[in-house]
C-alpha cells in the first residue's frame, strides 16, 4: 500500500471514531458504551476502506461493513448486558452517504431555481440512487444478526 | 416455603410495571421487537402466565393473565427523544427481575420510576457534534480550513437546536431552523473567510447533524421484523424530518448561496 493511501486510511479511522462518538452523545448512549461506539465507527470505516481498495462496489462494501459492525456489536452487547442497537447505530453513522445526499439535494435545488437541464437531472438521479442504496445497505447490514442468527431468541 | 400458588403477584401492579417498562422503551427510541420482547419477559419474570403486547406509534396496549385473572390497559406514547441510556437502564431492570425470582412488581415499578432520562451537558454535545461534522467534512475530502469552519457551523447549529428544543416546538420546525442556521453559517464562511475553500462540503457536512439515525434504522428493523405499522410511522416521521431540513437548507441557499456552484 502506498504511503498516501496508508495516511488516508489512518486519518479516516481516527475521524470516523470522532464522528461516531459525537453522534453517540446526541443519542445519549450510556457512558460505559461510548468507547464501543468509537471502536465500532473505526471498524466499519476501516473495513469499507479495504473493500473499496479491493474494488468491491460501494453498496456491497457498505453492507459488509455494517453487518460486521453489527455482529461485533452482538458480542459487545453480551458483555455489557445491553441491546446491540444501543451502540451500533452511532457506530455506523460515519458510513452514511452524506456527500451523495447533498449532491442530490443540490441538483434538485438547482433544477428548481435555474430550470431543467439533462446534466442536472442525471446528477440528481445518480446521487439519489447511490444515497438510497447505500442507506438501505447500512440498515440491512445492521439488521443482519437478527435476520440470520437471532431469529427466535433475543440477543441479550 | 411458599409456592407460587400461595403467593402469586396481583395482576394489577404486574400490569402497571409491564406497561411502564414498555412505555419508557417505546418513548425513548427502542425498536418494536425489543419493546415487545422486554415487556413480555418482564411480565413472565414477575409471574404472569400470558402476556400480549400491542404496539402502535401512539399507544401501547398490554393484556396479561395472572392468578386466572385477565387484565389489560392502554398507555399513550409521546416522543421523549432518543435516549439509549434510559433504554439500557430499563433492560437492566428486566434482566435483574429475570434473575431474581420472586421480585415484586411494586419494586420494579419504583425502580422504573426512579430512572430519570439523563442527558449529556449541552455544551459538550454541541462541541462534540461540531467535531463529528468536521470529521465528515474531512472524510468528504475538504481541506483543513473548511473542516475548521464546519466544526464552528455545526457546533453553533447544534447549540441552537438544543436551545430551541427546550421550548418544545414541533421537531419539524426545530430541524428547519437548525438546517437554515448551519447552511447560512457555512455559506457565509465561504464568502467572507479566505481559508474556507470548499463551502459546498462545509454545507453538506454541517447539515449532517440532522440525520434522524434512529428513526431510519428502526424503520427498517421494524418492517423487516413484521412491525409494519410502527415502522411506517417512524419512517414517515424520518422522511418529514429530512424534507424539513432540506427546506431549511434550500431557504438559506436561496437567500445567500448563489455562488456555491458557480
Amino acid at each position: 500500500m502506498e504511503m498516501t493511501t496508508l495516511a488516508a486510511f489512518l486519518e479516516g479511522i481516527a475521524l470516523s471514531a470522532v464522528a461516531a462518538l459525537g453522534f453517540a452523545l446526541v443519542f445519549n448512549v450510556p457512558r460505559c458504551a461510548l468507547a464501543y461506539c468509537a471502536m465500532g465507527g473505526a471498524l466499519g470505516f476501516a473495513l469499507r476502506f479495504w473493500l473499496l481498495l479491493a474494488a468491491v462496489p460501494l453498496e456491497w462494501a457498505t453492507l459488509l461493513a455494517a453487518s460486521c459492525v453489527s455482529f461485533v456489536g452482538v458480542y459487545w452487547a453480551r458483555k455489557l448486558g445491553a441491546h446491540p442497537k444501543v451502540f451500533t447505530v452511532a457506530a455506523i453513522i460515519p458510513l452514511i452517504p452524506g456527500k451523495s445526499a447533498f449532491a442530490a439535494a443540490l441538483a434538485l435545488f438547482q433544477i428548481r431555481s435555474g430550470g431543467y437541464s439533462p446534466e442536472l437531472h442525471a446528477q440528481l438521479v445518480d446521487a439519489f440512487l447511490q444515497m438510497s442504496f447505500v442507506t438501505a445497505s447500512i440498515a440491512f447490514g445492521l439488521a443482519m444478526p437478527g435476520l440470520l442468527w437471532y431469529r427466535r431468541k433475543p440477543v441479550v | 416455603m411458599k409456592t407460587s400458588d400461595e403467593n402469586p403477584c396481583a395482576p394489577q401492579p404486574l400490569l402497571q410495571a409491564c406497561m411502564k417498562a414498555g412505555q419508557m422503551l417505546m418513548q425513548h427510541g427502542a425498536e418494536s421487537a425489543l419493546v415487545e420482547n422486554l415487556t413480555v419477559r418482564l411480565g413472565r419474570a414477575l409471574g404472569a402466565e400470558q402476556v400480549h403486547v400491542g404496539l402502535t406509534a401512539n399507544f401501547l396496549a398490554v393484556t396479561l393473565c395472572a392468578r386466572q385473572e385477565r387484565v389489560s390497559d392502554l398507555r399513550r406514547l409521546k416522543d421523549r427523544g432518543i435516549n439509549m441510556d434510559t433504554v439500557s437502564q430499563v433492560q437492566r431492570i428486566v434482566l435483574k427481575a429475570e434473575k431474581n425470582k420472586g421480585t415484586q412488581p411494586d419494586a420494579v415499578l419504583r425502580a422504573l420510576e426512579t430512572i430519570s432520562p439523563s442527558r449529556y451537558p449541552r455544551v459538550l454535545v454541541a462541541v462534540m457534534v461540531g467535531l463529528a461534522c468536521g470529521s465528515f467534512a474531512r472524510l468528504m475530502g475538504a481541506d483543513w480550513g473548511t473542516c475548521f469552519w464546519t466544526v464552528a457551523a455545526a457546533a453553533i447549529a447544534m447549540g441552537l437546536r438544543l436551545f430551541v428544543a427546550r421550548f418544545h416546538f414541533n421537531p419539524l420546525l426545530t430541524f428547519f431552523v437548525t438546517a437554515f442556521a448551519a447552511t447560512s453559517i457555512a455559506v457565509l464562511g465561504g464568502r467572507f473567510l479566505p481559508f474556507v475553500k470548499t463551502p459546498g462540503i462545509a454545507v453538506a457536512a454541517s447539515v449532517l447533524l440532522l440525520i434522524p439515525g434512529y428513526p431510519l434504522i428502526n424503520t427498517v428493523s421494524d418492517i423487516v421484523k413484521g412491525y409494519v405499522n410502527t415502522g411506517l410511522s417512524r419512517g414517515t416521521m424520518a422522511v418529514l424530518l429530512i424534507l424539513s431540513s432540506a427546506m431549511g437548507m434550500f431557504l438559506a441557499l436561496t437567500l445567500m448561496g448563489g455562488d456555491l456552484w458557480k
